[in-house]
This record gives C-alpha cells, structure tokens and sequence, in this order.
C-alpha cells in the first residue's frame, strides 16, 4: 500500500473505473471494519458503518484532496461515522453489546480471546475520543503524524489523548 | 514516588518507538531510580503489548459485494475540449457580444478587450497605456499568426491543449482546457525582454490570472479557452515552461520553445 498507487487508484474511479474503486475496498475493507468494530463493539453496526463508509468515499471521490493519502481520508470518515452511530445509539437506547464470538478452541487461543474481549469491555468504558486516539494507534497501526491528520487535531493533543486514554484503559481494565 | 509528567511522556514516546536517543537516555536513568516509574512503563508496555496482540476481525464476507452492488457504474470523465483552430477561436471572441469580453492583466485590474486576429485586426482600449502596470497587447504587427509549439495534455484531472502562437513581436498562448477541480498554471520566462501583454477569454468568468515578472499564473476550473499575450521586446529565441499544479501538488510540467524573431 502506498500513497502514489492509492492516489492512481482514486484517479482511476474517478474516471468511472469501478474495478479501481473494488481495489480500494478490499485494500481497506478490513482496516474499516475493525476500526469500527473497535469503536462501537457491535458486529452489524460496524458492518453497516462499513458499508457506509465507502459508499460516502465513492460518492464523494471528487472531494477528496490528493495531497492527503487515502487511509487516512477513509480512517477520518470511518471514526465519524462511528460516532455518528454511538450518538444515533445513545439517543434511541443502549443495547447490550457483545463482541464477536469466535469459536472455542486450544487454550492459548481461548486466553487470548478471553483478553481481547476484556480490552474491548474496556475500550468501550472509555470516552470516543480517547477510545479513537487507541484504535488508530494500536488496531491501524497509525503514527502520531498520522492520527493527527485524521483527526485533524495537533500531535501533542493526540499524544495527550493517546497517554490518557491508555491510563483509561487500564483503569478499566482492572475494575 | 511520583513521577514528573516529563517522563510519563516519555515512557509512552518509548512505547510508541518515537523516542529520539537522548531522551532514551535520560528515561533510562530516571527509571533506574524510580520504582514507581519502572512500574508504570511495565503496566503500560504489557497493556499495549495486549491490545497489539488483539486479531483483527474478518469483515462479513458479503460485504464487498454488498458496497459493489450499490456502486453507480459511472463517474465523470475529464475529455479535451474539441479543439477549435486558434483563429477560429480569436474569430469566436470577435463575434461576442462586448460584455462578454473579459480581459484582464496585472493581476486582473482592468477588464476590457484585446483581439489579434489572423487578417491582423485590432482594438485597442487605451490609447495610451504607458503609464499602466503591463501593458495590453499591440495587436499583431504585421505578418500572420503562426503556431511555433504546443503541447498536449491528456491526465486523468486536466486534458486539452495548450499552444504558443507567435505574430511579430507578440507571443499568444492558447489554452484549450477542461480540469476536474481547480487547476493552477504558472507560465515562466526568463528572458527580461518579456513581459506579459494581456489576457482574453471565452467565458467572462471562472478564470483568473496575475502577472508577475517573469511569471504569469492562471487559476482556471472546468472548460476554459483563453489566450495569455507575451511581448517578446527583443524577438530573441526562448522558451516558456509551463507548470500545472492542483493544490499545491504538481500535476504536470513542459516547455514551449520558440525561436529567434519568433
């Protein structure tokens, strides 16, 4: 993945190529997933959000500016639009949230799944935009350079929001 | 102990490996005599090393399927205008209503009209336009107007033509353009025998030009046909070069040559 090939990709859907835009989708459709899994601990919701948000990418490739790479223009309207849902769910009612449920099987496997649902209870104990800051971090493998620019707030706030969202996290973790 | 928020930085910039090496340094010497600090940079490289350690989720296997199926076939296409000869073009100008003649220069101050065309007619709208910043164009001056380069530009976002006429001691450049967003072009000459003379257009809005010594920029959007005038004082031979940029990114750049006398 690369800024120049997704940028040529993006010309190319431009100019009504819609197997480029496919290219895009796949390349990114599980980054997109996840991050809104993360974000709202709900498999059909992320899935929905998903579906979202490279529909809006499509309909909007016009607007998209080529000096930003498109991760992080497709990350930015993944996270909106995740929080337009959190909003959407805090309005109507809160449902009970599960995560994902993989099937059993040898222990380490059954341990490791046990700690990922553990840090998703708590990723979810924790503020949207502390949460957002952890899952560009550590589940899109972002720089700090980076989650500036799809949040479009400065480093030294997403360093904040990142050290104070982990102490969050921890907090959670052991209650 | 607590610990100085100096160095809480500094333990998450360590996990984070967007630690400079002076810095490691001295957070290796405070945690050597900070327990609580030790501790704090276990807790949260453990924690970190546990959400890294998180697998990813496979999205539903339907779902590409399901954002390819709601996809519309079709986005716009940029295509070159059909070119139209460029005395065609000047005759276009000549048979407009005067309202619609826009001319602008010196970063678009005065509005008003100037036209060459290949029987050599002219208007001029000053009688006078010494004392003015740049001056339009003198019309032709004896002899045709023949093209001497162009070039073609054929991108995903900017198509068209652009080509340097030449009559007598004044240069046209002709674009014939159709971009997708807004483009800039700047148009660079070295030679201090040249400066810029005037601009004309087809439509009356939607392009924008400033002059500047030894450079002249155009801000253009959609289909556009306009002429930029050179005077070439000394009629010596040189190039222009041409850059195309969109946001500030450079799309694509050229030179038009011309030669010695034009």
């Amino acid at each position: 993945m690369n800024k120049s090939d997704d940028s040529a990709l993006v010309n190319s859907c431009r100019n009504g190529d819609r197997k480029a835009f496919e290219i895009l989708l796949i390349r990114y459709e599980k980054p997109v997933y996840n991050a809104a899994f993360r974000m709202l601990n709900n498999t059909e919701d992320a899935r929905d959000v998903t579906q979202t948000v490279f529909l809006k990418a499509y309909e909007h490739l016009d607007d998209f500016n080529p000096q930003f790479r498109f991760f992080s223009w497709i990350y930015r309207i993944a996270l909106n639009e995740s929080v337009n849902c959190l909003n959407k769910r805090n309005r109507t009612e809160e449902l009970d949230r599960e995560p994902a449920t993989e099937t059993g099987g040898p222990d380490a496997e059954m341990e490791n799944e046990l700690r990922a649902r553990q840090i998703q209870s708590a990723l979810m104990k924790i503020k949207p935009d502390y949460r957002s800051v952890i899952v560009l971090k550590h589940f899109l493998d972002c720089n700090y350079l980076e989650i500036s620019q799809i949040l479009d707030i400065p480093e030294k706030k997403v360093k904040s929001r990142l050290y104070s969202g982990r102490q969050q996290l921890k907090e959670a973790l052991l209650t | 102990m607590a610990i100085d928020d100096k160095y809480i930085e500094l333990i998450n910039a360590e996990i984070d490996a967007e630690i400079s090496a002076d810095d490691q340094a001295l957070l290796d010497a405070y945690i050597a005599g900070n327990d609580d600090a030790k501790q704090l940079r276990d807790q949260l490289a453990g924690l970190c090393s546990d959400l890294d350690a998180v697998d990813p989720l496979s999205p539903p296997d339907d779902l590409q399927h399901s954002v390819m199926s709601q996809v519309s076939p079709a986005k716009k296409t940029v295509q070159a205008p059909p070119r139209i000869s460029f005395p065609e073009f000047l005759v276009s100008l000549f048979g407009m209503p005067p309202v619609r003649y826009a001319m602008s220069f010196a970063a678009g101050v005065i509005l008003t009209i100037t036209l060459v065309s290949s029987d050599q007619t002219s208007r001029r709208a000053f009688d006078d336009v010494t004392s003015l910043v740049g001056t339009m164009s003198d019309a032709a001056q004896g002899g045709s107007i023949s093209v001497v380069d162009d070039m073609q530009l054929t991108l995903n976002e900017l198509a068209g033509t652009v080509s340097l006429n030449s009559s007598g001691p004044i240069l046209i450049l002709d674009f014939d353009l159709s971009s997708q967003y807004p483009i800039e072009i700047v148009a660079a000459f070295n030679d201090r025998d040249i400066w810029f003379n005037g601009f004309a257009q087809l439509e009356s809005e939607g392009t924008s030009v400033a002059a500047q010594s030894g450079q002249v920029t155009v801000r253009m959007e959609g289909q556009r046909r306009y002429a930029v005038y050179l005077h070439n004082t000394g009629q010596n031979a040189g190039t222009v070069s041409l850059r195309f940029l969109s946001s500030g990114q450079l799309l694509y750049e050229g030179t038009l040559s011309f030669g010695e006398n034009n």
